[in-house]
């Protein structure tokens, strides 16, 4: 409840504002047309690495910008701006 | 007037009294006042009956460090009479009695403590089994503390959101120190002291400090300097409850009879943070240790020094450093008779302080301490014992002063990730690395000397407002290596208690448990703290674990012959302090969206649900059917407020790319004043949104959503292009624009005749205009068939939406225009055959299920479309349920939504079902096994309750109406 | 910025208030409005003055509102636009400056602009100054209807939202508006504090027109022991006015 997370637009927030949208996995690699493997790795698997890794995040109740950072997933604190995005 | 004795280090106003009552009787305190100290005033001695034994439990500490405080205040229970401070009219009660405090029925148990050892309950009375429920129903009765009002609590409870730079946690002389410290540089402080003055163990000492003055008069004048300055908000009465990660502080404020608040919720999120809570005295444990007359030294002190009040006319004292010495002393001095003085240090004594008293004649007893206290319900004899228990003496007396030494008070640091070590010499736990932002200061570091406490709070504060970005000053740097050289503090008084086997010496007042106890539980294999204090309850009650915690270890190194000090206190957690549940809650303020035809339809009768966000219409008037309303579409024309749907204006060169990722349909080649139904899907095929999207310029869309998804539709779209550098410009206007549904078979009429010379603008089949009503106001005109085969939705600004409702209801009423609300657009679009996302449909039903397949447009390349690999997967994948219409063989009955679908085993649910009037037919919609999906199958449909029974019911296809 | 980069129309969708704009059909607006705009709130109390601007029945004055120690003006007739276009981001178009950096704002008499996010600019037209502005090339949407604007004026403003909101609204070294987006009553606003140099603070709050309503009610209960009270819009002009013209003498002219 206490962690906070850098917005590249509004600066450090309470987590609370945001939305969490998973680890970053770089944009869907297929259009229409993909093997069912290909599409559960895309869509359904995760690396949970225990340690820092990038994600996404959105300023719901601010400014509303998806963007990413490198959040240290096993002591809850961001280690690192990621790109900012849309 | 109430016999308070002079001083200047009083914190009451002996002259304004404060009405209250105590069970009943009528009793006056004076203004500063704590409830406890009113009722001490009033001669009440003892204040409750423990929780196990009933035994008489009085005046402990000032702190409310254990449960011998709780008391019921106006109804409620459990309050902390210690810490709460008096109010006029107050009503107060004492609990867990049956009787009075004095002679409480309920002591009996105390009899049979020796048949009720720590778990006795599960061992004894977990066989037969079938009993427990009636042992449960007798241990309850007897046991607990206080009895839960089950109204709300009287008063104003609130929430404080506290943005700072450096917040410090205690307002004694380090606190004040480094708060001070920190605001030298502009920097946002804020200060939680505990109780309702600054000035920490300063405050109520008459004894000279280093610099003179009396301490009261330098812990006054810090206070005033701190007090005075605009940079530090100052908190009194605040009681910490915790301290998170990235330094988000909580604490729970009691407010002073002139607040406008009963309690207040403190969220504080600070740069830096100063713990500096000072230290407390560590109980010294003796049989009956727990007798009214019985107190902590800092209690007795603070009693005479601060309320004005003796603690008892004749005294012994067992204490443990000298400042428990120069209590006695000056507690003599204000005449206070002492039979004798036990001091557990066999040497070490300020030599000064014991001259004093002997000067006076008081018997001074090195290397003794307290064993035995005799007296029912009160203090009447106390046997002082040699450390080695081969001498003893009894002393007549009504008050026994005890402390076995002062205890660091670091609970706050405890529950950070910081790292400790105990300290020999002092026996305190010292934190050796703190988490990074997060500075200790003051005694809790075993300071002892004022000048050094002083300075440990400054170089902290320095430490605090340099991470905040402060010029780190030399300052600094000095202090630290002055403080390196200073003095190392005496050495703790490690002894908590004389030997003995200790049945009546309780380590844990909250939960009666004693010394032999805890020698019971270790040998039963629980010899580890966190173990035993599970296992023995020590410390899990009120006081959470803060006066018991001290000595616990103290104890289990006993059992297991141990060094003192070798093991560490238990795991300390949040809250700190027991909290109520309406303080944290604080002011829910509940926010609700209203609609711009909110007054319009409260005037027509509307009943109002809340839905989502928004508070809308389930129906008009009284009829919960909605029957009228329905009819009304039926066969003439109604009107229904709309305004919750999502409104999106997307515009830009990118835009059209956008929606082709997002929409399964393709809307390449849109045109103007056309209109596209499409849904959205994610990236299961899941249908999450639909809605009707137009083309209003060059690249310029105007679409709507669900109610549901309007507030997250902004972010789907800029998740999906997350990745593209697309130009494009997305605008809510879900709020700006107000909508109405006009539907039914005079729905065109009404629309034409409400446009009066526009009336050509009315749009034709999947159509859509923009145009103004005579008056001017501009509408968007949409063409719809949710709930009727000729319906609309007009669009309009917010602010002029009642204008528009009137406008139609006007150009309606020959036709009998009726307000319709949810209950009939649900009836009316079921009869259609028409789903609500969400309702009919869940995480796993995809597109194709729900017979949705023909908004998917298969051609569409190119654009990554959302959700469709895994429509092309799952287009011939067997065992998906599909979402199907039923009719009920006995067209009455109506089977709830949720009820199964079974044969042999359950083969779907029923997601909505109601009774047409029109068709004299119940009817519903159902997900259900693809076997079970063709049309003119026969259904079974479980209906639980008291007349559990099957009902049958028949597949249909299309609408139902 | 390049004109062409955004080569989508500009238009003002919606607003039929904007004279020298198209409306949304493309056509010079040439009505006659005969109706009445509403704004989404109501106060506990009635007005003691008010006037109609420009559609808006506007409340001017409550009994006694000068002398309330905290003041609650409803703003929501104040005309507010989305601004959008690739590197806006300090640019002058024609009397409007937008700020360079996300957060930053700019106040003059009858205007506030606010950097949302990048490419994406506010504009509030307040009460004061009537003049219309024009946006140029830049595409603008008219959100008037979107949001429920409320001035709360006073010493103790920010002591009041303390209560209801977990942003740190205070004041960085010695900016004269900030604009703040997050939650106020934990759902989603847009906070412009005005601080200026020896001025009354001051605060924009908007929220989503839907929560206006409720939002009132809870702030008006929160901020009770302040003296929170409904004031009229007059009281804001002369706040802004008087605001504006010290913070100027003690700053030289606005930012």
């Amino acid at each position: 409840m206490s962690a906070i997370i850098t917005c590249p637009v509004c600066g450090p927030r309470n987590i609370y504002e945001f939305r969490f949208g998973g680890e970053n996995r770089g944009p869907r690699p297929f259009d229409i047309r993909a093997t069912p493997e290909q599409w559960y790795a895309y869509v359904h698997l995760r690396t949970n690495a225990a340690g820092p890794q990038q994600e996404w995040w959105y300023h719901r109740d601010g400014c509303g910008t998806w963007f990413t950072v490198w959040r240290d997933v096993t002591c809850d604190r961001e280690v690192a701006a990621g790109e900012v995005r849309k | 007037m109430t016999g308070r004795l002079p001083g200047a280090t009083l914190r009451i106003d002996p002259n304004e009294a404060v009405a209250f009552t105590y069970r009943g009787r009528s009793l006056r305190g004076v203004a500063g006042d704590t409830l406890a100290s009113a009722l001490f005033a009033n001669g009440v001695r003892i204040f409750s009956r423990s929780f196990k034994y009933h035994r008489p439990r009085g005046l402990y500490s000032l702190d409310g460090q254990s449960s011998t405080c709780l008391m019921a205040v106006d109804d409620v229970a459990n309050v902390k009479a210690e810490i709460t401070p008096l109010r006029e009219g107050m009503a107060v009660a004492p609990q867990n009695v049956l009787g009075s405090p004095e002679h409480d029925l309920l002591a009996v148990t105390g009899w049979f403590g020796w048949a009720m050892p720590p778990g006795f309950y599960y061992r004894l009375f977990h066989k037969p089994w079938r009993l427990w429920p009636l042992f449960a129903g007798l241990l309850r009765r007897g046991a607990g503390l206080g009895k839960l009002n089950q109204e709300p609590p009287a008063g104003d409870f609130e929430n404080q959101f506290l943005n700072c730079d450096v917040c410090v946690v205690g307002g004694g002389p380090a606190g004040m120190r480094a708060a001070l410290a920190a605001a030298e540089f502009d920097l946002r402080v804020v200060l939680l002291e505990t109780r309702p003055h600054l000035g920490g163990f300063y405050d109520w000492r008459v004894a000279p400090s280093p610099w003179g003055e009396p301490f009261y008069d330098r812990g006054r004048s810090l206070a005033g300097k701190v007090s005075r300055h605009d940079a530090i908000r100052v908190f009194p009465m605040a009681h910490l409850t915790a301290i998170f990660p990235g330094n988000l502080l909580t604490a729970v404020q009691t407010g002073r009879p002139d607040d406008g608040f009963r309690e207040r919720y403190l969220e504080i999120r600070a740069r830096s943070a100063v713990v500096a809570t000072g230290c407390v005295d560590r109980p010294l444990l003796f049989e009956n240790n727990d007798r009214p007359g019985v107190m902590l030294c800092n209690c007795a002190h603070r009693l005479a020094r601060t309320y004005g009040l003796l603690p008892g006319k004749r005294a012994v004292f067992s204490v443990g450093n000298d400042l428990m010495l120069e209590a006695a002393d000056d507690l003599a001095e204000m005449g206070l008779e002492i039979a004798a003085v036990a001091d557990a240090r066999t040497g070490g004594q300020d030599r000064r302080l014991v001259q004093r008293l002997e000067d006076r004649g008081i018997s001074f007893l090195r290397g003794w301490l307290a064993a035995d206290v005799r007296g029912r319900r009160d203090v009447r004899r106390v046997r002082l014992t040699r450390r080695d228990g081969r001498r003893s003496r009894w002393f007549e007396a009504d008050l026994l002063v005890a402390s076995a030494d002062r205890a660091p008070a670091a609970d706050p640091l405890l529950m950070t990730t910081a790292r400790f070590e105990r300290d020999r010499h002092t026996g305190f736990m010292l934190p050796v690395e703190l988490p990074p932002g997060l500075h200790a200061a003051g005694r809790l570091l075993a300071w002892e000397e004022p000048h050094a406490i002083e300075d440990s709070g400054r170089l902290a504060g320095l430490r605090a407002a340099a991470e905040c970005g402060a010029a780190s000053s030399r300052d600094a740097e000095r202090l630290s290596d002055d403080l390196r050289g200073r003095a190392a503090s005496r050495p703790g008084q490690m002894v908590s208690r004389a030997p003995g086997r200790g049945h009546r010496s309780f380590v844990c007042f909250d939960e009666d448990v004693s010394v032999a106890d805890i020698h019971r539980v270790a040998a039963e294999g629980f010899d580890n703290v966190e173990l035993c204090k599970r296992y023995s309850t020590a410390g899990m009650g009120p006081s959470q674990g803060g006066m018991p915690g001290h000595n616990l270890p103290l104890v289990m190194a006993e059992c297991r012959a141990e060094a003192v000090g070798s093991l560490p206190p238990s795991r300390v957690r949040s809250p700190l302090r027991p909290t109520l549940l309406a303080t944290l809650a604080g002011k829910h303020y509940d926010v609700i969206k209203q609609t711009p035809l909110r007054r319009v339809q409260e005037k027509l009768g509307g009943v109002f649900v809340r839905a989502g966000q928004w508070e809308r219409v389930q129906h008009f008037g009284h009829d919960a059917g909605a029957g009228d309303e329905i009819a009304a579409v039926h066969a003439g024309v109604g009107l229904m407020d709309v305004s919750t749907l999502g409104k999106f204006r997307i515009a830009g060169p990118d835009a059209l790319a956008l929606l082709q990722r997002v929409y399964v349909s393709d809307l390449d080649g849109l045109e103007r004043e056309q209109l596209k139904y499409s849904a959205m899907c994610n990236e299961d095929g899941c249908l999450i949104d639909d809605g009707l999207i137009t083309r209003t310029g060059e690249s310029d869309y105007y679409f709507t959503t669900t109610s549901a998804r309007a507030a997250q539709t902004v972010e789907w779209l800029r998740y999906h292009s997350r990745f593209e550098d697309w130009d494009f410009h997305i605008v809510n206007l879900t709020d700006a624009w107000g909508a109405v549904s006009l539907a039914g078979p005079a729905a065109h009429r009404v629309l034409a005749n409400a446009l009066e010379k526009r009336s050509s603008h009315v749009p034709p089949l999947r159509g859509y205009r923009e145009t103004r009503l005579p008056s001017g106001i501009p509408v968007k005109i949409l063409q719809v068939g949710f709930v009727a085969d000729q319906g609309y939705e007009i669009h309009a600004p917010a602010s002029a939406m009642t204008d528009v409702w009137d406008a139609l209801w006007e150009a309606g009423r020959p036709l009998g225009i009726r307000a319709f609300g949810l209950e009939a657009q649900n009836v009316l679009r079921l009869e259609r055959g028409h789903l609500i996302i969400g309702e009919d449909t869940e995480s796993r039903t995809n597109l194709l299920d729900l017979g949705l397949g023909f908004l998917w447009d298969r051609d569409k390349r190119g654009f990554k479309t959302v959700g469709v690999p895994a429509l092309r997967h799952t287009e011939n994948q067997p065992g998906r349920m599909k979402l199907i219409g039923f009719k009920m063989k006995d067209p009455a009955s109506t089977p709830p939504g949720g009820s199964i679908v079974v044969d042999t085993e359950v083969r779907g649910h029923v997601t909505s079902s109601r009774y047409s009037r029109a068709l004299k037919q119940s009817i519903g919609l159902a997900l259900v096994e693809e076997p079970l999906a063709a049309p003119g199958s026969p259904l079974e449909i479980f209906v639980g309750g008291p007349d559990r029974r099957r009902l049958g019911a028949v597949v249909h296809r299309g609408p139902f109406y | 910025m390049d004109p062409t980069g955004g080569a989508w129309e500009p238009s003002c969708i919606g607003d039929p208030f904007i004279e020298r704009q198209q409306d949304f059909l493309g056509h010079k607006v040439e009505h006659m409005q005969t109706y009445i705009r509403h704004s989404p709130l109501r106060f506990p109390l009635s007005p003691q003055k008010t006037a109609m601007r420009r559609g808006w029945e506007v409340a001017v004055s409550f009994p006694g509102d000068d002398a309330a120690p905290l003041a609650m003006v409803d703003l929501s007739h104040a005309a507010k636009w989305e601004l959008y276009g690739k590197g806006l981001e300090g640019r002058r178009i024609g009397s409007l400056s937008i700020p360079k950096v996300p957060g930053q704002a700019i106040v003059r008499p009858g205007l506030a602009v606010g950097l949302c996010r990048p490419s994406t600019a506010l504009v509030w037209q307040l009460p004061g100054d009537d003049f219309l502005p024009s946006f140029g090339d830049v595409s603008a949407v008219d959100t008037t209807d979107g949001w429920a604007l409320l001035a709360l004026l006073g010493a103790d403003v920010l002591r009041v939202l303390e209560k209801v909101s977990d942003l740190d609204l205070a004041r960085r070294a010695d900016e004269r508006a900030r604009l703040v987006q997050g939650p106020v009553l934990d759902i989603r606003s847009r906070v412009m504090v005005l601080y200026g140099n020896g001025m009354t603070p001051g605060v924009l709050l908007a929220v989503e027109r839907g929560y206006g309503q409720s939002v009132v009610d809870a702030l008006l209960d929160a901020g009770a022991e302040f003296g929170l009270r409904p004031a009229g819009e007059q009281r804001f002009r002369h706040w802004l006015e008087s605001g504006l013209t010290a913070s100027a003498a003690g700053r030289g002219g606005s930012r």
